[in-house]
């Protein structure tokens, strides 16, 4: 199989917010900038204690001259706890939040029909991947294959993710997660004033250290044997220092402590592997 | 309610008349952002609306819109100066927590 055309359905939500307040109302509740312009950027939604609720890609579809349009593209998993967050800091801003039915296509290999209403390289696996928001995704997906992309499934877009080092939300960060343990540092702006939950994440910037930090482990050989996620990872003492976190035959993320990261090697069942902090 | 200070009111009245505004109001709402989730917004007005709750203190007109001011009753309006700087400070007794520099709360 070609993996350079492939399609992959996303399992995302996309929320409208649209006002003529939109963009600076929005502005103080994720944590890119979403005023530096540009077509679309990473960002997170964050709890009070500065936890990772959900990764967001913020695309700003506003025309000149007419009101505010941005769209929340987020992991569906997340979508009620973060509309519910969102909404609660609606107070007197011209803002409206709207479920839409939009769905999110990922190629790898860029789709050569211009009708998309958004193609960009995004948030999946692979450095030559193209997100596609459309409203009738089945008949996208229709034609992507006409066009020669073969539809990839789950668990393909999976083994690509881990292998490629991206976290995603739910098995690799979530609410128990700060932005920098799982290498979201990325997706949050230093410089663009205040938002939601802010305040630790910056403390922790400067004044302190992620507890963990999330690594990935590759390659990993076959003496290791199976590694399934829950997996321990230990220090070569034996001690218990982390947990694998998404796992293929060949790659696994896992939350590790910082202090055991930096003390020396890490090992998966009995065997040193080879690390690389997710950033 | 919502109260100044006398510090505070001398201040509104001074700014007020540096910018020639003659008798505007102080219009005081929340928004939405800031570290802590609501931030605090001031500004001169002098038109209101039927959804708009006035107050008068040390002669200057308050008006708070009805979305707001579930979040500022009983907020006292001072005026601070410091090394540091110098500011309107919200008292507000609806405030869980406030962020780190006090530009916004939790309620």
């Amino acid at each position: 199989m070609d993996e350079r055309r492939l399609a992959f359905l996303l399992d995302e939500r996309v929320l409208r917010v649209h006002g003529d307040d939109a963009r600076t109302w929005l502005q103080g509740q994720v944590t890119c900038d979403v005023l530096l312009g540009g077509p679309s950027v990473h960002g997170l939604v964050l709890s009070a204690t500065g936890h990772v609720i959900t990764d967001v890609w913020v695309l700003d579809r506003s025309r000149s001259g007419e009101t505010p349009e941005l769209w929340l593209r987020m992991p569906s998993r997340a979508f009620d706890a973060a509309m519910k967050r969102l909404d609660r800091f609606i107070v007197m801003e011209d803002v409206e939040l709207e479920v839409t039915e939009l769905r999110v296509i990922h190629t790898l290999g860029r789709p050569t029909r211009e009708a998309y209403p958004t193609a960009r390289l995004a948030a999946g696996p692979n450095a030559d991947g193209w997100d596609v928001v459309v409203s009738d995704a089945e008949t996208t997906l229709a034609e992507l294959e006409r066009e020669g992309f073969a539809r990839g499934d789950d668990a393909l877009y999976e083994r690509l993710r881990i292998e490629a080092g991206k976290p995603r939300l739910g098995p690799d960060f979530g609410e128990h997660t700060l932005p920098q343990e799982a290498g979201l540092k990325s997706a949050v702006s230093f410089t663009k004033g205040c938002y939601f939950g802010q305040e630790p994440v910056v403390m922790l910037e400067h004044r302190g250290k992620p507890p963990k930090r999330l690594v990935q482990i590759a390659p990993l050989a076959s003496s290791l044997g199976p590694v399934t996620v829950g997996a321990p990872v230990t220090d070569a003492e034996g001690r218990e220092v982390g947990t694998i976190t998404s796992a293929t035959p060949e790659a696994a993320l896992a939350l590790v402590k910082r202090r055991a990261l930096e003390a020396g090697e890490l090992r998966l069942n009995g065997h040193a592997v080879p690390t690389r902090v997710v950033e | 309610m919502i109260e100044l200070t006398p510090k505070a009111a001398e201040k509104v009245k001074e700014i007020r008349d540096s910018e020639g505004l003659g008798t505007q109001g102080l219009r005081v709402r929340v928004l939405g952002g800031g570290c802590s989730g609501f931030s605090y917004d001031l500004y001169f007005e002098d038109e209101t609306t039927e959804m708009d709750q006035s107050f008068e203190s040390h002669g200057i007109p308050i008006y708070v819109d009805m979305m707001s001011f579930q979040y500022l009753e009983g907020v006292e309006i001072d005026y601070v100066e410091g090394l540091h700087g110098a500011g309107f400070k919200f008292l507000n007794p609806q405030a869980k927590s406030t962020c780190g520099c006090g530009s916004s709360f939790s309620a």
